[in-house]
């Protein structure tokens, strides 16, 4: 095994180059700092807690994590779990925190940056903030968000809903998502302020006034252009891993959704091509839908014709086009295989005739 | 009449160019490097979400760090022991984390990290490699992934890991037992 690391290489396109330096540049001109790693007792009420404090090597962000359950995060935010709660990190950058409640409760007390979108996400229900306190549960019953102190945003089954402190979700009469933009604009993400103005545009016959005591469920269904599924407002990053969860936990369809979002929105991604893959085997193995897998396995080898998951792809091409009787289509895929893979590994899975 | 070719700029000249701040230099090193990087930030950190911020980390240390570096000339090993200390911490973070309840997102699973390609002999020690690694302590996790898939040597090991190569031996010694065990089961 002269050099195994061949056989474990990343995509680095320019693009990702140019992604890249573009988070480095800035920071050449950042004083340099030291780092290191400090443990020290602290005390807290009538309890001791260690605290682990992680610093990046250029100082320039720490988070906390104390052995009672509070992790301080690196701007300054805090999460404070309740009762062997469990919430995972998925993003956490200058300008985008992202946090999942896989179980429990958590109360969740955000810094005000107007620079950064804190988000928060328990199953379906997302909950977008720039700086407030919030309680966020996900129990047997479903997720329940409580708002403390300023206004957070959360999206649900399709809607939108503004909560102020003393407010919960869900809501005996959920709120239209109707903006009062002066009021609350410091307060919502700017990318999202957008959407909101685009969808009062379009709706005239809403009142405009906010009146809570309007029916819920026909707004989400009359407004296709601007939804506020969860997805749609995710990172590629965040839908690649909400895809894999989903799948893990036997959600099939839902890990189908996350992927097919992402190559919708991110086509140019550099996931894109590994999530049409993995799209063509949920799709081929699980969902058994031959047309949607070859769909997806044609995306994979056209977005990255010499990844990592190329052969795999065209040995399946193969074998779907052989089964839904393309035999021109089968014999072309056959010989492309076996003229760049001479010695690979689905050699035999591919030999066989393409006439059914 | 032939050509002249310059001859390519060495990463010495280039460090020097560098340390007096000239951002061309700066991005010469980067352009250079960053597929050793982040090669080595993938397979390190698993093809996981936190592979660019690692190699911006990387890059940002040793660019701002030039003083340090010893032998300009060698400012590719130098920044592959960047690499994987910086990994290391991230590792030891990203853990540290998962025990006191804090999850972070997934990294790849073995079978999309390894390629298909790779001889069936070769992918199943890799995809093994891959999947005893979370069993292990953050340091064996490292020098096993340094050992068994970068190819490098105990010695290579211990100066990436800044370590002795008696301790890298002794980490290996845990990792390797646990993965003997792995394609024991597998075969």
């Amino acid at each position: 095994m002269s050099d195994p690391s061949k056989w474990v290489e990343p995509v680095l396109d320019d693009g990702r180059r140019a992604r890249q330096w573009d988070g480095i540049a800035p920071r050449l001109e950042a004083p340099r700092r030291r780092f290191a790693w400090i443990a020290a007792p602290i005390g807290i009420a009538a309890a001791v807690a260690l605290a682990f404090v992680l610093l990046d090597d250029d100082g320039t962000s720490a988070t906390t994590v104390t052995n009672d359950g509070t992790m301080t995060m690196a701007d300054g935010s805090r999460v404070e779990k309740v009762d062997g709660a469990e919430v995972r990190v998925d993003v956490e950058r200058k300008d985008l925190v992202a946090l999942t409640v896989v179980r429990g409760r958590a109360t969740f007390d955000v810094t005000k940056r107007p620079e950064r979108r804190f988000e928060v996400r328990a199953a379906d229900v997302q909950v977008v903030v720039v700086g407030t306190r919030f309680d966020v549960g996900l129990t047997d019953s479903g997720v329940s968000v409580e708002v403390r102190e300023g206004i957070v945003e959360v999206r649900a089954k399709g809607e939108v809903h503004r909560l102020t402190a003393g407010e919960r979700y869900p809501k005996p009469v959920a709120a239209a998502p109707v903006p009062t933009p002066t009021a609350e604009e410091e307060v919502v993400p700017a990318e999202t302020t957008p959407k909101k103005s685009r969808r009062t545009k379009r709706k005239p016959k809403r009142a405009r006034p906010p009146k809570p005591e309007s029916a819920p469920a026909p707004v989400t269904k009359t407004e296709p252009e601007a939804p506020a599924d969860p997805y749609e407002t995710a990172t590629s990053a965040q839908l690649f891993e909400a895809a894999v969860v989903a799948r893990r936990a036997g959600r099939h369809r839902q890990s189908e959704r996350a992927l097919e979002t992402l190559l919708r929105r991110f086509p140019k991604d550099r996931r894109a091509g590994l999530a049409a893959f993995q799209l063509g085997r949920l799709r081929m193995d699980t969902l058994k839908d031959r047309r949607g897998a070859t769909k997806a396995f044609e995306t994979a080898l056209a977005r990255d014709p010499s990844a990592a998951f190329a052969e795999d792809a065209m040995a399946r091409l193969v074998e779907l086009y052989r089964k839904r009787g393309y035999t021109s289509k089968c014999r072309r895929m056959k010989k492309r295989y076996e003229e760049r893979y001479p010695a690979g590994a689905h050699l035999t899975r591919v030999d066989r005739p393409c006439e059914r | 009449m032939r050509a002249e070719v310059a001859p390519p700029v060495s990463d010495a000249d280039l460090v020097t160019a560098a340390r007096k701040g000239e951002p061309w230099a700066q991005r010469a090193l980067f352009e250079r490097h960053t597929r050793r990087v982040t090669g080595l930030a993938h397979r390190l950190l698993r093809g996981g979400p936190d592979v660019d911020d690692l190699v911006q980390d990387v890059f940002v240390s040793a660019l701002t760090g030039l003083d340090r570096l010893e032998k300009p000339d060698a400012f590719g090993a130098w920044v592959s022991g960047i690499t994987v200390r910086l990994a290391s911490k991230r590792i030891r973070r990203l853990r540290l984390r998962r025990r006191l309840g804090f999850r972070s997102a997934e990294a790849l699973p073995p079978d999309s990290l390894v390629s298909n390609s790779a001889p069936p002999d070769v992918g199943a020690e890799l995809r093994a490699v891959y999947e005893v690694l979370d069993s292990l302590p953050a340091e064996a996790a490292v020098a096993l992934v340094l050992r068994r898939v970068e190819g490098m040597t105990v010695p290579e090991t211990a100066q990436a890991m800044n370590l002795s190569p008696a301790t890298v031996k002794r980490r290996l010694a845990v990792a390797e037992k646990r993965l003997h065990a792995k394609l024991g089961k597998d075969r």
